[in-house]
């Protein structure tokens, strides 16, 4: 009787197994693209708080600092006919923006935004110029720290000696304020730029000015207590040709290494034009 | 039995009842109200009845009803019965109804007083069996030994292979053990029961008084311990082994479980066996006596466990070498014995299944499957390769103009057409299947004579067993892999991958022979088909391209799939003649395999991060590539014959009190291989604007028209050789050899072997372009070697031997390890090269201490020394300077090993007596300790100024250790093996190992130690005819782990800046904190890079959980 058992047992589970587990083709793994739309474009600033990029749920990127986009990230593959995206704040989950790109767009495109850390805006506002003022505005990202910082204009004046391994030898530098005291997280008012004005001590040398950050309390140049390092790209209003204008200068002390650190700067007035 | 009828009057009714409950409730019986009968009146008696398909309790009832006779019975007996009853008459005497009903089932009738009383038939008595093997004072067998059961007079003769099988009723008898000049042995109590068998071996002593009448009585006890001790202290060499009755004391379901309970022998995976801490290359493993071909080309390995336990004669590993062996080998030489003519006829099923912790039940990936890859078999759809295939290279360049073309694209067309869409590729997903196997064992015996000990029989087996697997590969980072992560800080930059296994194992065995006194035949037949399917895919990013931020972001995706088809046929046929003293042994044999790589496929996806995702593309080639390309698609055919012959004679006799043997033969093997390969890349033209990443790959083939050749994808066949390897090897070899028993404790044993190999090379094309000019340097001193051995074996004391041996041995290069043939092994992130191997002479002392405290037991200490002469070693060779190189096997100049082995077997009997079960727990352990050194060498390549290319080598002055070699090994385990419950416990660890060597640390790759667990537990049901069993294997999840020493942890040697000839020693020191060990190191604070060693690869394989039943009728 065991025999028999035994022998109807194996001879049922035998093709049970056998033949419920010959699967021959299986799922494919990689998603069928429809079709690649190569003109995808986003753009916009964010500050104060990450943005977080997804799309279809799926989260791809994040955003801190200027948002522009390059190849290959112009391209936006269509697995469906639509591809929805969200932009969330990365502290709280809150979801900023939604759009949905359709596989017929020609173009999907995200217009142009600014977040400042709790308000979603499309684009950037900010006054005209005045006449052939320079007025400048300073965002100190608080990530770098709690250090206030002055924003100065520093006149060098140098001579150049190819035999040093620093050829640019500083022989007088004459200071002149833009911003004291610059608070980070906050934007300062705009001010006016002074055309930098400076007479040479020596002979056989240059003048060039340049901007620089200081520490407020220290005076120690802020990124890495070296000069050419603290250094912000901006414009400076030369004596009797410039046009006049405004900048919005936004600044984040970032780390490279635990001791070593970069100055991103950006001018937000050119990423959002009129 | 109640015995319950219709009461008579004068019988209280209420007696009546009470009963009838009483007798129900406790034993169903049933009963028959009826009035009396007499036993001569059921053939007189006629009734009418009708039954229909009734059962036979049913038919009783009936029939009680229609005669009015009483009739009892109990109901349990009648429920056992399943006979249906159709019986239709008019005129038909009780009796005869009565013996239709009871016809055919174990139910008998008689009569008592008044009543018919059905019972069961008694059963009759199984027989028992006494069964064993007669050995002599050297553990030789020995036939034609007559046995004497005193009490029944029964005589038998022992076979030429020493055995014995008496059937005897159960009781207790006395044997009586004779052989002419020995002294007869007689031994009682020896217990048989109805249906067992009882193992008896026993050893016999010469009788040194001549034929005067010497009889030794000793109990069974006594006995059969004798015996074992026999068995174990009379092996001419050092050697361990393990038996079909101790094979049968565990769960071990085939061979390559059962390799890693003899001591010093471990297996990699059940493939690769390594003795005494030495590489499967210097290892060898034989079948019934012949030679096992490695079931891979690349590599020397062969899957044991195709082979059952159930048909497992014995196991014999053999660490010292007598000169009658035909194989030479350093670490030990596996002898698999398998039955041919069983002791008793069985029948056994068994049904099993396994679970695995990474596997089950979890994502299985692979390329497309056959419908029949669960049979081990493809339905065609693998089928890409037809003949014919043109060779494009420099005839086909769809940029060009058709007219500048010799090969046309409507051609081109047409071939892509012949080799068939690309439905196949591209990873899917597949539900991951518990590992299944059944297996069928029969054997059978017969004896032709009534008067003469003759026996014919045969065992067969059929077996098929499904595995899949998934290795997960948690790092990598070797070979063209990244080899460090760009910064320090980001886990995210690691390497990492799966290895999917599928496997369908589908053997047949067949044995047969017939036996006597003096001869034996015996033929030995097994196939084997094994569709083994490896689908590795890995991701990251490789050492040309590791990540970046910007375009380096996502790694990459490798991909390589081997579906494997394997056919392995070894007939054999054997024989052992005697003729007084002398013995003559010989066997022939033919071993066939052929492997095939049935559309083996490796692609490649490159990452692009676009806008909303990932996007992963499989690349197709170019035109231009010069190797296979990106993508590729490839057969390759493996086929070797081998034939080989051995034939022995060896004469007893014997000088005054000594004894001697001298015995003499020849060896034949021939080998015979051919290798064919075909690479078909997918490839698109230059300037093709086929828009792949649109197009899934399993619709390539959609685009393989070359209407518009430019933008088509199409095949590109590339040949720039044969594509063709053909070997043969002749091996042949005689020996001398003489066994002397000097004194009753003192055996030498030596001889000498004069061997001959020689291999030719036919056709030996070159798989790489690059090696298109590349000559293989094979480099054989000499044809014929001549190999001495000798063994000295002395007992001062009863349970002590003290062994010592030296042996000369050959170990012969593979046919393809001449081979120009390279490939790319996903697993290694390499190529693996041929440089040309030649033989590897080995000169090995052994020295050995064992005690044999009680049956079964040993305590052991050995030493051994090896001298290799060019010794082969896996070695990664980067000539090209390129950090990565490739893999080669290639002969250093010497080698030195030297190690201690200590083993220990004890019954834990000894502790307490009055808990008996612990007689049967038995600790055991063997330790193993050694060193070696090899004096590498680097093969330097030279053109003469006549042109004339040649080679030389620079040797390395400093030693290092020897590929493969283990310094410290262990095994410890606990076993209970009780009548009904086994149980036992495992842990095995390993030391350091050289995986690949190298000239420079840079370059070489250890394995860092591991431990494994493993645990058994199984039961016997039904008389121990029903046994099922719970192996539970690798519980510690150990993982497999591998690493290089980082140039990151070693620095120059002050002064040594732009030196650029110093050997590594010279020229660089280790950091503080690091040596040649893993260290795993830190993080650079000021580089953010890491210092420490290179995780080359790391992989985890899972708990194994396995279950069956196996049921022995």
């Amino acid at each position: 009787m065991i025999k028999t058992f035994k022998i109807i047992y194996l001879v049922a589970i035998l093709p049970i197994f056998l033949f419920s587990a010959c699967e021959k083709d299986g799922n494919h793994i990689m998603p069928k693209i429809k079709a690649i739309n190569k003109d995808f474009n986003i753009s916009g600033f964010v500050m104060g708080d990450t943005v977080e990029q997804y799309f279809d749920g799926v989260k791809m990127r994040e955003y801190y600092g200027q948002v522009r986009t390059v190849y290959p990230l112009d391209q936006l593959a269509f697995e469906k006919d639509e591809i929805n995206m969200e932009l969330r704040r990365k502290s709280n989950g809150e979801t900023i923006y939604r759009q949905t790109f359709n596989i017929n767009d020609k173009q999907n495109t995200v217009p142009r935004f600014y977040f400042d850390g709790s308000n979603f805006n499309k684009g950037y506002t900010y006054p005209d110029s005045q006449g052939d003022e320079y007025t400048v505005n300073f965002y100190l990202d608080p990530s770098g720290g709690s250090t206030s910082v002055d924003i100065n204009i520093d006149v060098l004046e140098y001579y150049y000696d190819s035999t040093k391994p620093d050829p640019i030898i500083v022989v007088n530098t004459t200071t002149i304020p833009i911003a004291e005291n610059v608070k980070p997280g906050e934007w300062t008012p705009y001010l006016k730029v002074q055309i930098p004005m400076a007479h040479q001590q020596q002979d056989g040398t240059e003048l060039y000015p340049i901007v620089v950050v200081r520490d407020s309390k220290t005076k120690d140049y802020y990124v890495n207590n070296k000069r050419d390092q603290s250094t912000v790209t901006m414009e400076l209003p030369y004596d009797g040709v410039s046009p006049g204008k405004v900048q919005s200068i936004y600044l984040n002390k970032k780390t490279v290494t635990a001791k070593m650190f970069y100055l991103e700067v950006y001018d937000l007035i050119p990423l959002f034009p009129r | 039995m109640h015995n319950v009828g219709k009461l008579r009057p004068t019988i209280p009714f209420i007696m009546k009842l009470s009963l009838i409950i009483a007798a129900l409730q406790l034993t169903f019986i049933g009963v028959m109200l009826a009035s009396d009968v007499r036993g001569q009146n059921l053939d007189q008696l006629k009734i009418e009845i009708k039954l229909n398909h009734a059962s036979v309790e049913e038919g009783l009832i009936t029939l009680s009803q229609k005669s009015g006779i009483r009739i009892s019975y109990e109901g349990d007996m009648l429920e056992k019965e399943r006979k249906k009853i159709t019986l239709n008459s008019n005129n038909i005497t009780a009796a005869a109804v009565l013996r239709s009903i009871l016809e055919k089932t174990n139910l008998k009738y008689r009569l008592f007083k008044n009543y018919i009383i059905i019972d069961a038939k008694s059963v009759p008595q199984q027989p028992g069996r006494i069964k064993g093997k007669v050995v002599d004072d050297r553990g030789e067998v020995m036939p034609s030994t007559s046995i004497k059961i005193v009490e029944t007079g029964q005589t038998v003769q022992t076979m030429v292979d020493g055995k014995y099988s008496i059937s005897l009723k159960s009781g207790t008898y006395t044997m009586e053990v004779s052989y002419i000049s020995y002294q007869k042995q007689r031994i009682t109590d020896v217990v048989v029961r109805s249906g067992e068998n009882t193992a008896l071996d026993i050893s016999m002593k010469p009788d040194s008084k001549g034929l005067s009448e010497v009889t030794i009585t000793s109990s069974y006890k006594k006995a059969s311990v004798v015996g074992l001790y026999a068995q174990q202290k009379n092996m001419s060499n050092l050697s361990d082994g393990i038996s079909a009755e101790q094979i049968s004391a565990t769960p071990d379901k085939h061979v390559g479980e059962t390799l890693k309970r003899i001591t010093g022998v471990s297996t990699n995976e059940n493939r690769k066996v390594v003795i005494r801490g030495i590489a499967e290359r210097y290892n060898v493993s034989l079948l019934n006596g012949s030679a096992l071909p490695s079931t891979d080309v690349q590599e020397r390995d062969f899957e044991f466990n195709l082979i059952p336990t159930n048909l497992v004669d014995n196991i014999v590993v053999a660490k010292s070498i007598t000169a009658d062996m035909p194989y030479g080998f350093a670490g030990g030489l596996v002898q698999i014995t398998t039955k041919s003519v069983p002791e008793s006829n069985f029948l056994s099923v068994s049904a099993g299944t396994s679970f695995n912790s990474r596997t089950t039940g979890k994502d299985f990936l692979g390329y497309g499957r056959s419908k029949y890859d669960y049979l081990g078999f493809d339905d065609g759809s693998r089928d890409h390769f037809p003949n014919g295939l043109l060779n494009l290279v420099g005839k086909f360049d769809p940029t060009k103009d058709e007219s500048q073309n010799e090969i046309k694209a409507t051609q081109v067309a047409e071939e892509n057409k012949r080799i068939g869409g690309t439905e196949r590729l591209g990873a899917r997903l597949f539900q991951s299947m518990p590992s299944q196997n059944y297996q069928l064992s029969l054997g059978r015996v017969y004896s032709p004579s009534k008067t003469k000990e003759h026996k014919i029989g045969f065992v067969g087996s059929l077996s098929y067993r499904n595995t899949q697997s998934n290795d997960y590969v948690s790092s990598m980072r070797r070979g063209d892999w990244s080899h460090e992560p760009t910064r320090g800080d980001d886990p995210t930059d690691v390497n990492t991958g799966n290895i999917y296994g599928f496997n369908t194992t589908l053997g047949l065995l067949l044995n047969g022979g017939f036996k006597t006194e003096s001869h034996q035949i015996n033929t030995y037949n097994l196939y084997t088909r094994i569709f083994d399917n490896r689908f590795s895919r890995y991701t990251g990013w490789s050492f040309e391209n590791p990540k970046n931020e910007t375009d380096m972001k996502y790694g990459g995706i490798l991909e390589d799939d081997r579906p494997k088809f394997t056919d392995l046929l070894q007939n054999k046929v054997s024989g052992i003649h005697r003729f007084n003293s002398i013995k003559i042994e010989w066997g022939l044999a033919r071993t066939s395999l052929k492997s095939e790589e049935r559309d083996a496929i490796s692609a490649s996806m490159g990452a692009r991060e676009i806008g909303n995702r990932v996007l992963y593309t499989y690349q197709p080639g170019t035109v231009s590539d010069p190797g296979p390309g990106a993508l590729h698609r490839d057969e390759y055919l493996y086929k070797e014959n081998n034939i080989d012959g051995v034939i022995s004679a060896a004469y007893d006799f014997k000088l005054g009190k000594t004894s001697h043997i001298f015995k003499t033969g020849v060896n034949y093997l021939k080998k015979h291989a051919f290798y064919d390969w075909q690479v078909l890349p997918i490839v698109k033209g230059t300037n093709s604007t086929v828009p792949v990443e649109l197009i899934p790959i399993q619709d390539w083939g959609n685009y393989m028209s070359m209407e518009n050749a430019e933008n088509s994808l199409f095949y590109f066949k590339k040949d720039y050789t044969s594509n063709k390897f053909e070997a043969k090897s002749i091996n042949k070899g005689g020996f001398v050899m003489l066994d002397h028993k000097l004194l009753p404790s003192l055996r030498v044993v030596w001889g000498a072997r004069a061997e001959y190999f020689k291999l030719d090379t036919i056709v030996n094309s070159a798989s790489l372009l690059r090696d298109k000019n590349v000559k293989i340097f094979f480099e054989e001193k000499k044809d014929w070697y001549f190999l001495p051995s000798a063994n000295i074996t002395y007992s001062p004391l009863k349970d002590l031997n003290l062994r010592a041996s030296y042996a000369k041995s050959a170990v012969r290069p593979g046919l393809m390890e001449n081979s120009r043939f390279s490939r790319y092994n996903p697993n290694y992130g390499s190529v693996v090269r041929s440089n040309g191997v030649s033989s590897t002479l080995i000169d090995n002392y052994d020295a050995k201490i064992e005690l044999f405290p009680g049956a079964g037991e040993l305590l052991s200490v050995a030493y051994f020394y090896k001298y290799f002469d060019k010794p082969a070693e896996y070695y990664r060779i980067d000539n090209e300077n390129n950090g990565r190189g490739y893999i080669t096997i290639s002969n250093s100049d010497w080698a030195k090993v030297r190690g201690w082995e200590f083993e220990l077997r004890k019954s834990l009997g000894f502790v307490y007596d009055g808990l008996p079960f612990l007689k049967d727990v038995y600790v055991s352990g063997n330790l193993t300790l050694q060193k070696s050194e090899v004096r590498a060498r680097e093969i330097q390549f030279e053109t003469t100024p006549a042109g004339v290319d040649t080679v030389y080598y620079k040797y390395l002055k400093y030693p290092r250790a020897l590929y493969g070699q283990v310094p410290l090994l262990y095994n410890a385990g606990i076993q209970y093996a009780g009548k009904k419950l086994g149980l036992n416990v495992t842990y095995n660890h390993a030391g350091y190992k050289t995986f690949i060597t190298g000239i420079d640390p840079s370059l070489v790759e250890y394995e860092r130690p591991r431990s494994q667990m493993d645990a058994q537990i199984s039961y016997r049901f039904l008389k121990g005819k029903l046994e099922t069993k719970l192996n539970m294997s690798n519980l510690l999840d150990a993982p497999f782990r591998y690493f290089i020493n980082d140039p990151t942890t070693y620095d120059l040697k002050p002064g040594n800046e732009g030196k650029t000839n110093l050997e590594w020693n010279d020229k660089y020191e280790y950091k503080f904190g690091f040596s040649e060990k893993f260290e795993k190191g830190y993080k650079d604070k000021a580089t953010n890079r890491q210092v420490g060693d290179r995780q080359t690869s790391t992989r985890y394989t899972g708990r194994t959980f396995s279950l069956s039943l196996s049921y022995n009728f």
